[in-house]
């Protein structure tokens, strides 16, 4: 990259509290895995799965993330769930910036992760990979994913939060 | 091949290219084709640009709600400066439409009341669809030479749009 | 690799667009910015605002932030190639724009489709076109305030998209249309699913009627809201549902037809009253429509290949010359305008969305109207923005 990125890519994480206790931490950390606020920040494709996960067959709300918010400052998971353009880039970032710290990001799809199809030589328009831009918690593949995969996206989020998981893994099944 | 800057008018029976006439005007012409379209109840379906050896060819579909067919006009602009009057005043739908070839092949539609990029963030140079000189192919190629029918072909259309053309040769 | 210069959304004055637009503004309105992240433009699409109190005096839509450069990878890659891209401009109908790329192609090269392939694709195309319907309305009125019919319409998509899955073996970006027919033959499960399918959706369409349809909330939202004449429609080269509730029966599948549509026996619903909700009861209308179609096309399904033995496979040549294509969308005219060079990489590709000339009459019919009303005519015009930016 011959030019200066004016995008500084974020890489500081959520501040150490000043006091730490173990135990209060803990109980915050579980209730933060079980009350995620994601962002409705459907960008493309993804984004209709995105939807579709917290609708009746998937219903995300039953493991604790069912409160999508469309403004920043009121929620605490970015799914970025679509390609990120160069003309969307400075929004994305202005966006990450007015989410309340603790935040996370979910980069859903190979766009978000790397620019998935629209990653090809000669490409004039297309962020590759939305962590040159914020740092990333989570990455689903897919395109789209299935939102069984963005649920266990999520699992993994709340696994990171909270240092366990709470759901059970489901099974291989062959073929 | 006749000259396809000149106000040489061709039409073509319906084929399988999906068109039924394919017109080529001078740019100076197209608001006067444009008027004409749009009196006779035509709409405005795209405006594409496409790079030729020749030069750049801007292409303007045209389809009716009634009519069967397509009617396809062309205008050939010079590589050094693409200049073509904008029909934003007629169809204010191309207004898009040309803002979007300025962006993708750097032709300039004049008379446009809004010239920002629409897609691109910015200007990008050279323009994103404009193909490496040794990639570009002869118009006859795309457009072969068995397709020409001669002056207006029998169209009544094309011929209609031919008279408000004026003559050919004249300046 | 060049970065957008650092200013967009920066400052008190705003980037570019903004500086534009604010300066044929009058002293006492404000300039409202919605989007790019808004949840009432279903995406990434952005709407500058001049506003008298409540009024909307001007509107801008500003496009390209979801720009992917489809046009570009067309010049790129072999033709067959292209069709997973095909599947991702408009994703909610993506079958569509996978026939107008397999008809452009087809039509330019002179390619044969077996009977059984064209009824496959009338019954694919239609399926996600009352996929593409429902959602549409379970968004609009999500736009609108009524929170869970959007619930109820998901229960049916995820229907048809388990039977969509089970031949294009995708749920949403669906790429199986090939030159000379489809990918996957369909099966007795299928269409034992879709018969199962096609038995549920009248009583769930009436469910709706009564529940929605009917509303007075909704009727005092949408009716007399957004009107749009003809003039103004074919000025702006306006299609689809939004052109036939402004009382014009142009449909693109009986127009200029493509496939085996005309063998197929349904009306092409058109209202008269161009508001809102005219363009809210054609697509109602069209669900029931697009349901017919796949009734007859699976009673009628004939036996033979579901694509033709001698079908271009690979790297291929087409001839030289261009072509254009129409097929219609769950929003409008799409076409499809291809040069070839007779090489295996096309010239060039010109995609035709709708969306993009519906949306582009909104600067003018969302003047003079109320935010909440701005915010109900985009929705009423059913917008994919990645097809819009392309």
């Amino acid at each position: 990259m011959a030019q200066a990125h004016p995008l500084t890519p974020r890489t500081d994480q959520v501040l150490p509290p000043r006091l730490d206790f173990a135990l209060p931490q803990q109980v915050f950390d579980l209730c933060r895995a079980m009350s995620l606020w994601p962002m409705t920040f459907g960008l493309a494709c993804c984004a209709i799965e995105m939807m579709a996960v917290t609708m009746p067959r998937f219903d995300l709300s039953r493991f604790g993330a069912e409160v999508f918010r469309p403004s920043p400052r009121q929620s605490d998971l970015m799914i970025v769930a679509g390609t990120v353009t160069r003309k969307m880039a400075p929004a994305l970032v202005t966006l990450y910036e007015q989410m309340p710290a603790p935040k996370f990001v979910l980069a859903m799809g190979n766009c978000a992760i790397s620019g998935g199809p629209f990653k090809y030589e000669g490409q004039y328009g297309v962020v590759e990979g939305v962590d040159s831009l914020v740092p990333v918690d989570v990455y689903v593949p897919g395109c789209p994913p299935r939102p069984e995969a963005l649920m266990e996206g999520l699992f993994q989020l709340q696994a990171k939060l909270a240092g366990k998981r709470f759901w059970p893994v489901p099974e291989l099944v062959e073929g | 091949m006749p000259e396809l800057t000149s106000r040489l008018l061709l039409a073509m029976p319906t084929g399988d290219s999906g068109r039924d006439a394919a017109l080529h005007v001078k740019p100076r012409d197209i608001r006067l084709v444009a008027e004409r379209l749009l009196c006779q109840d035509w709409f405005l379906e795209d405006v594409c640009g496409l790079d030729l050896a020749d030069g750049l060819a801007v292409l303007y579909h045209f389809a009716h709600w009634t009519r069967p067919g397509r009617v396809v006009v062309r205008v050939m602009l010079e590589r050094d400066k693409p200049e073509c009057p904008s029909i934003e005043g007629i169809y204010p739908g191309a207004s898009w439409h040309e803002r979007e070839t300025c962006d993708f092949f750097g032709i300039e539609f004049t008379g446009a009341a809004n010239t920002t990029p629409l897609l691109l963030a910015e200007r990008l140079d050279p323009a994103p669809l404009l193909k490496r000189p040794e990639q570009r192919i002869p118009r006859g190629r795309v457009w072969p030479q068995g397709e020409w029918v001669g002056p207006a072909g029998g169209h009544s259309l094309a011929e209609e749009l031919m008279s408000i053309c004026g003559e050919e040769g004249e300046q | 690799m060049s970065w957008p210069a650092a200013d967009p959304c920066q400052g008190l004055e705003g980037d570019l667009y903004a500086r534009v637009f604010a300066e044929g503004a009058r002293d006492d309105t404000l300039i409202l910015n919605m989007g790019p992240q808004h949840p009432s433009t279903h995406g990434v699409l952005r709407v500058l605002l001049e506003m008298d109190g409540e009024y909307v005096m001007r509107a801008e839509p500003v496009l390209g932030y979801i720009h992917r450069m489809h046009e570009h990878m067309a010049q790129n890659r072999a033709y067959v190639q292209f069709f997973p891209n095909m599947g991702r401009v408009d994703y909610l109908h993506a079958l569509a724009w996978n026939w107008a790329w397999a008809g452009a192609v087809e039509k330019l090269a002179g390619l044969e489709v077996p009977r059984r392939a064209e009824y496959i694709r009338v019954i694919c195309t239609e399926l996600n076109r009352v996929n593409s319907h429902l959602l549409w309305w379970g968004a609009y009125l999500l736009d609108l305030g009524a929170v869970t019919p959007i619930m109820y319409a998901f229960e049916d998509r995820e229907l048809v998209m388990d039977m969509l899955q089970l031949i294009t073996g995708s749920r949403l970006t669906y790429s199986s249309f090939r030159f000379g027919g489809v990918l996957t033959d369909i099966d007795t499960e299928f269409v034992s699913r879709c018969r199962a399918f096609l038995k549920r959706m009248p009583e769930r369409l009436e469910m709706y009627r009564e529940l929605v349809t009917g509303n007075a909330i909704l009727r005092g939202r949408l009716e007399g809201v957004g009107v749009i004449d003809q003039m103004t429609a074919r000025r702006y080269g306006a299609t689809g549902p939004v052109l036939r509730g402004s009382g014009v029966g142009y449909d693109v599948r009986r127009a200029e037809p493509y496939g085996l549509y005309h063998e197929f026996d349904y009306a092409v619903p058109v209202h008269h009253d161009c508001d809102c909700m005219a363009r809210y009861m054609v697509r109602m209308d069209e669900l029931e429509a697009s349901l017919s179609i796949v009734a007859q096309a699976i009673d009628g399904l004939p036996e033979g290949h579901c694509i033709h033995p001698d079908a271009p496979r690979g790297k291929w040549r087409p001839p030289a010359g261009e072509v254009y294509f129409a097929v219609e969308g769950a929003r409008g005219k799409i076409g499809v305008y291809l040069a070839s060079d007779g090489t295996e990489i096309p010239y060039r590709v010109k995609l035709r969305s709708p969306s993009f000339s519906n949306l582009s009459l909104f600067a003018e019919i969302g003047q003079g109207t109320l935010l909440s009303d701005a915010v109900a005519i985009l929705g009423s015009l059913d917008l994919v923005i990645p097809e819009i930016d392309r």
